[in-house]
């Protein structure tokens, strides 16, 4: 059985024809293969090993040509078929030294069926990229930074106008359709569709969701200003609940935002109450308040999630499900505050997720805390620096002062495993409360690295005859390919406290800060 | 339609570090047909394909290389994009390069590449390519043994016409007759081709007068006068990819691979540096370095020992 497959000008790289005829020749039940271009002597030699069929004879020197024989029909369509998807790798810029499309319009060329794309170009350049995105009918994520606010209200108008998702600015997270996007964690497809102005924060909900036994639907993110930004008026937030509102599988939606405006705050919830599906809220820093018809509010990410999965199976929320018992909490403060020094006295977070800073700040906070951070921009409570820590201080470390011109501390741990060397030289520092987080595009290792710092600064502290509480939590989900469980146990290893959610390491730091605070004041 | 609008759009002036000595030369209408990730293709109307590169080490003679071209997201090509080439100047709808006055790189060997050449390094480098020469393309022709490659096949019995042709009737039977044959977009019949004018080139730049005298009554491995004109013609039977490297092999130009390997040959000091030189020109493109080498072995082995 002969095969023949022609290309018109396919310019391929010559090492991605050797890699289709090598998996061509391979496979069992191929007699021969080749793959080379339809050259006036490659064709006569095809004719002389009797591989040359008429299709071929039109074949010209620019043209590739496949020419496979085989003991069966199948056999030839499976290998036709394996050399379409080899060369299609090579198209969507796979191989080493394969096609990189370096426009959107080369993108488009090699893969015409893509419907969303994601930009990360330098933020001047994102929106003209964006523009045309959208103008060609394109779902947008914008993965880039320091666009400007008129260019983001401008361009959420204009998907509006087309009825496409223009995620982002600033949007590092997403699951479209089952679909992870930039980074993002494996979890359990289901009935739950979120909405969320928070990177990190949607990758904690979402693996809560999947860690409680839920699924996801949908999870679309909006860019950190969507809501927070009044003149962005939570456009893609309304259009997201829209679409979760709509979609058959979604049925109970999940809101979350880092501290919204107010304006925009009523509007959200109108849409919401109008959704016709149970749904969750959650803003940070504001305290949940009660239920308003459909809608509840949540008063950390846990508790959303726990929420979502209980409505999502049509049950109850029953208040605490999820967290550590009192006596369970007390047991672990007393280890953790026992043996340190009568002069460590602060709470230092070092954090690679905003939202997850955010968080634990406004935990803090709440419990009548004065926390230092760079998440904060208000005088007073703004950190002078973000390179050095004063008093109980929370910093972001994926923050632009940190990550210009190195990677995110998510990708890169070296700049946080310095701060924690620079923390524990603090006689002061009493407990270093800290975050990982896993899923696609994170570090393949991140606790591996972690893990050594934090056992170097609690070596160090004990030295001085003091104890380093290190309290942390893992972002992420068993099928995350890090393996969870793994760097759990590295973690622990170096004697760090790891609990199951960031409100909850947040919240077991807050015990232990009491009792250190209540020893010293 | 093409022209008015490259024209009427004020482009940014790119400078590059280092043109190609054959690209100034060329004037008329292009079209970009393939982009890589430090590469990008495109084809003049004369079926050559013009490089824009990133890095100098990937020069030809009809390269240009142009470092801004990969770090600006402002100007990029795809395929399809229209380019004007007009002497001095490219230009696309986005950008202009101004070669103006910027340094040529000739692609051409000169004698001091070669000083150091030997029959011995010949035999060096014949067993380095053995042993690191990437099987596929021509390198079975080295080897001597049975092989079930079609294209190796193919190739001796098109070089065996070549050892018995009288030099009146080149024809078919030649050195042309392997233009185009072989795997990959540049088929191996051509780098092949590219190794022996390659080889071809270093004997005469090798060689003092004198000995060029004696040269001269040796029978040459290929008939050199008439196979010149096949090798012209039969650059139309083959791929722009293959085209494009026979064409400037023809003129004696030559990928700076392919110098750097004979320069770091001829300079090499023991077995060593040949097999790194070797292993270097090897990784280029899936088999290209490798078949070119084994023209340029072939061109060369036998013929400096009798010298």
């Amino acid at each position: 059985m002969k095969k023949i497959l022609v290309r018109e000008n396919a310019y391929y790289d010559s090492v991605i024809l050797m890699l289709a005829t090598k998996a061509l020749k391979q496979r069992s039940g191929i007699k021969e293969a080749v793959v080379a271009m339809g050259t006036e002597v490659n064709l006569g030699l095809l004719r002389e090993i009797g591989l040359l069929s008429g299709e071929v004879e039109s074949a010209k020197p620019n043209d590739l040509v496949i020419a496979i024989e085989a003991e069966t029909e199948e056999a030839a369509e499976e290998a036709c078929r394996i050399a379409e998807e080899i060369l299609k790798k090579k198209d969507h810029g796979g191989g080493e030294e394969g096609y990189c499309p370096v426009s959107l319009d080369g993108a488009l060329k090699m893969f015409p069926e893509a419907n969303l794309v994601v930009i990360s170009v330098p933020g001047p350049y994102a929106g003209r990229e964006a523009r045309r995105a959208l103008n060609k009918g394109l779902h947008v994520m914008i993965f880039s930074d320091h666009v400007p606010v008129e260019e983001e209200v401008e361009l959420k108008e204009m998907a509006l106008e087309r009825g496409l998702l223009l995620m982002g600015p600033d949007c590092g997270t997403a699951i479209l359709n089952g679909k992870p996007l930039c980074f993002a964690n494996v979890v359990r497809r289901g009935h739950i569709g979120l909405v969320a102005a928070s990177g990190s924060g949607l990758q904690e909900v979402c693996c809560c969701i999947d860690r409680m036994g839920g699924g996801i639907s949908q999870a679309i993110g909006t860019g950190g200003r969507d809501l927070q930004e009044r003149r962005v008026r939570g456009r893609m937030m309304l259009m997201g609940i829209e679409a979760l509102s709509q979609d058959p599988e979604t049925q109970v939606i999940v809101v979350l935002s880092k501290p919204p405006s107010e304006e925009v705050v009523a509007t959200v919830l109108s849409k919401l109450k109008d959704a016709g599906k149970p749904c969750v809220v959650h803003f940070l820093g504001r305290k949940p308040s009660g239920t308003r018809g459909s809608v509840r509010f949540s008063g950390n990410m846990e508790e959303a999630a726990a929420m979502a999965v209980a409505f999502s199976k049509g049950e109850e929320y029953r208040e605490g499900c999820g967290t550590l018992s009192e006596a369970e909490i007390a047991r672990r403060v007393e280890a953790e505050v026992n043996p340190m020094a009568s002069e460590q006295k602060y709470l230092r977070g070092l954090f690679a997720g905003g939202t997850l800073a955010t968080e634990a700040v406004a935990l803090f906070e709440q419990e009548g805390f004065k926390i230092l951070s760079n998440v904060r921009k208000e005088p007073g409570i703004a950190l002078q620096s973000p390179h050095r820590s004063e008093r109980h201080a929370i910093v972001d470390m994926g923050d632009d002062v940190f990550t210009l011109g190195r990677p995110h501390p998510m990708i890169d741990p070296s700049l946080r495993e310095e701060r924690i060397a620079k923390e524990a030289a603090d006689p002061e520092t009493a407990l270093l409360l800290l975050d990982v987080v896993l899923g696609y595009g994170a570090h393949e290792d991140p606790c591996g690295p972690l893990g050594e710092s934090i056992g170097k600064a609690k070596a160090q502290v004990a030295g001085r005859g003091g104890y380093l509480s290190v309290i942390a939590s893992i972002t992420g989900t068993e099928k995350d390919f890090q393996n969870m469980a793994e760097q759990k146990k590295k973690l622990e290893a170096a004697g760090c406290l790891v609990m199951p959610s960031n409100y909850q390491a947040a919240l077991t730091a807050l015990h232990v800060m009491r009792k250190v605070t209540a020893r010293w004041m | 339609m093409g022209q008015a609008i490259l024209d009427k759009r004020a482009r940014e002036p790119l400078l590059p570090t280092l043109v190609g000595a054959g690209v100034p030369s060329l004037t008329g209408w292009g079209e970009v047909v393939s982009v890589f990730s430090r590469a990008v293709n495109a084809r003049h109307s004369k079926g050559l394909l013009v490089s824009f590169v990133e890095d100098p080490h990937a020069m030809t003679c009809l390269s240009v290389c142009v470092p801004d071209l990969f770090r600006s997201q402002k100007n990029r090509l795809v395929p399809g994009d229209r380019v004007r080439f007009d002497e001095h100047r490219i230009a696309t709808e986005d950008f202009v390069l101004d070669l103006l006055m910027r340094p040529i790189w000739q692609g051409a060997l000169s004698p001091k590449d070669v000083e150091g050449f030997g029959a011995s390094k010949v035999s060096l480098l014949k067993e380095a390519l053995l042993l690191k020469g990437k099987d596929g393309g021509f390198l079975g022709l080295l080897r001597r043994d049975e092989t079930d490659n079609p294209f190796v096949s193919k190739a001796r019995e098109v070089l065996r016409g070549v050892q018995k042709a009288p030099l009146e009737n080149a024809g078919l039977n030649s050195l042309s007759g392997l233009v185009g044959l072989g795997p990959g977009s540049t088929p191996s019949g051509d780098d092949f081709i590219t190794g022996v004018l390659l080889g071809e080139e270093t004997i005469n730049l090798l060689l003092s007068t004198e000995a060029k005298a004696v040269a001269e009554n040796m029978e040459p491995m290929i008939p050199w006068s008439a196979e010149e004109e096949n090798l012209r013609v039969a650059m139309d039977r083959t791929s722009d990819a293959g085209k494009t490297l026979l064409w400037q092999a023809l003129q004696d130009r030559f990928p700076n691979y392919l110098i750097e390997t004979v320069r770091s040959v001829s300079q090499a000091k023991g077995k060593l540096e040949i097999d790194d030189a070797v292993e270097r020109a090897v990784s280029r493109g899936a088999t290209s370095g490798t078949d070119a080498l084994v023209g340029f072995v072939f061109s060369l082995e036998g013929r400096l020992l009798r010298l």
